[in-house]
């Protein structure tokens, strides 16, 4: 198992808004999240990733056998979590690659490796860009900074491709996407699919797991998991809705 | 660290000239070419006075102030519009931490008859402790109904949401905190300023 989350609480403030989530993640498996808005999914992929403005008030997550919830959130980055964010932040003055070259580094050093050399840098940043028709001028600018809602999504499963994490937390990495833009962005993903990488996928729709297909549907509703099942269950919902399970 | 005093860069067209600010400065911006000075403070007092007293000058007043400890800095930014169509825009950033406190006073002065100027000034400080200070004063001194005028000024701890973001891709908070400062900063520092900031940055972030 590379994610496991045993009976998951975590509020913000005194509102409490995961109450008492259980999922397994085995290796190399794609499980989707659905559910109706508010119903805690963001939430859930913040708490994995140690977002501070959550504070878990019980339950455990185990990642690679280790407690997740001890560590600092760049630990866990350095560890091997991934999550793409629905809003990606913009750092002006900040180059994208440099800000590559440092979190790179910054996960190397936790594993105990050297910088990896300018030039095997530069090769690993093009061939990870040019497999997501991100451009040279896109690379230069600063991180974030000018890119559309659809470019900024780019960027993040770009950054996602060059990190190499084990467990990647997309969320909604499908909403405001152009078909075209979908595609590249799911190829891209498919092409992550390995052995030891795992991945939740928190979709409203049917449309984006055409593309990349799921071996378990999760659906949350107030702050649990209410269902779980196989790709079928995600075309159901697309006729049934959320009904059943609010 | 006392042994960094306040630094001025004066540009105007290709001159450009650096000057430790140890005494007020008076800079006469002319018509033609824009002047555009550059101040980093750390400690004591910064005062930079700007007249614009020909028609067509344009002036860009930049400031960082970044203290510490117990240290005390005043940037006193004053610009004299004397005549019609002149501009000055000042931009002040800083960092306060410790028990250090930072004043700010950034006065635009619009003489009766200087039509058609444009005078803007921001602010925006970051407290890196709850028990530092940081005060903004704009004043404003307009005499003639013909001008832009726009001031503004927000003081507050570093972006939660930024600092999530960049401690999610694998930095730590400290360096997370150097690039989110040097993002903050960029758009109004000097290359000359670098290596002091740099210096800062490590010793107090
Ligand atoms: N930072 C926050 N401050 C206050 N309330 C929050 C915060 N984050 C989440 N919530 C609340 O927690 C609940 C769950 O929000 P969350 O964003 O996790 O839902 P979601 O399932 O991702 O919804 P959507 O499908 O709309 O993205 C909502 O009621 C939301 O208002
Ligand atoms: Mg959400």
């Amino acid at each position: 198992m590379l994610l496991e989350i045993k009976n998951l609480h975590a509020s913000i403030g005194d509102k409490e808004i995961l109450k008492g989530v259980s999922l397994s993640l085995p290796k190399g498996e794609v499980h989707a999240l659905m559910g109706p808005n508010g119903s805690g999914k963001s939430t859930l992929s913040n708490v994995i990733a140690g977002h501070p403005a959550y504070t878990v008030t019980a339950g455990e997550i185990i990642f690679k056998g280790r407690d997740l919830l001890a560590m600092s959130p760049d630990e866990r980055a350095n560890a091997g979590v991934f999550l793409a964010f629905q809003y990606p932040v913009e750092l002006p003055g900040v180059g994208t690659a440099s800000f590559l070259k440092a979190a790179l580094n910054a996960k190397r050093a936790a594993a105990g490796e050297p910088e990896l050399d300018a030039v095997s840098f530069i090769k690993r940043l093009k061939t990870r860009a040019k497999a997501l028709n991100i451009s040279d001028e896109m690379l230069k600018r600063p991180v974030n900074v000018g890119f559309s809602g659809g470019e900024k999504k780019k960027a993040e499963i770009f950054q996602m491709a060059f990190l190499e994490p084990d467990l990647c937390l997309l969320d909604e990495m499908d909403s405001g996407l152009d078909i075209d833009a979908l595609r590249t962005l799911s190829d891209a993903v498919n092409v992550m699919r390995e052995a030891h990488r795992s991945f939740l996928v928190i979709t409203h729709y049917q449309r984006l797991l055409n593309h990349i297909t799921p071996d378990c549907v999760h659906i949350m509703s107030n702050g649990r998991i209410v269902a779980s099942g196989d790709k079928s269950l995600a075309l159901k919902l697309e006729e049934t809705g959320y009904d059943d399970y609010r | 660290m006392t042994t960094i005093g306040n630094l001025c860069v004066i540009q105007t067209g290709n001159n450009r000239r650096v000057l430790s600010l140890t005494e007020p400065l008076a800079v006469t911006p002319l018509p033609g070419e824009e002047t555009h000075i550059f101040t980093l403070v750390f400690n004591g007092t910064a005062d930079v006075c700007v007249t614009l007293k020909e028609p067509g000058a344009v002036c860009r007043l930049n400031g960082i102030y970044l203290v510490h400890d117990t240290h005390q800095a005043t940037l006193r930014f004053r610009v004299h519009h004397l005549t019609r169509e002149t501009t000055s825009h000042q931009i002040v950033r800083g960092l306060a931490g410790g028990t250090a406190q930072a004043d700010f006073t950034g006065r635009i002065q619009i003489a009766p008859g200087a039509d058609n100027a444009t005078g803007t000034q921001n602010h925006r400080g970051i407290l890196l402790d709850e028990t530092a200070h940081i005060l903004a004063r704009p004043e404003l001194e307009i005499d003639t109904d013909a001008v832009t005028c726009s001031h503004g000024s927000a003081i507050g701890d570093f972006d939660k949401e930024s600092l999530f973001y960049l401690q999610a891709r694998g930095l730590n908070e400290r360096t997370a905190k150097h690039l989110m400062i040097q993002s903050f900063l960029f758009e109004i520092t000097a290359p000359e300023f670098a290596p002091f900031i740099k210096e800062w940055m490590n010793r107090y972030v």
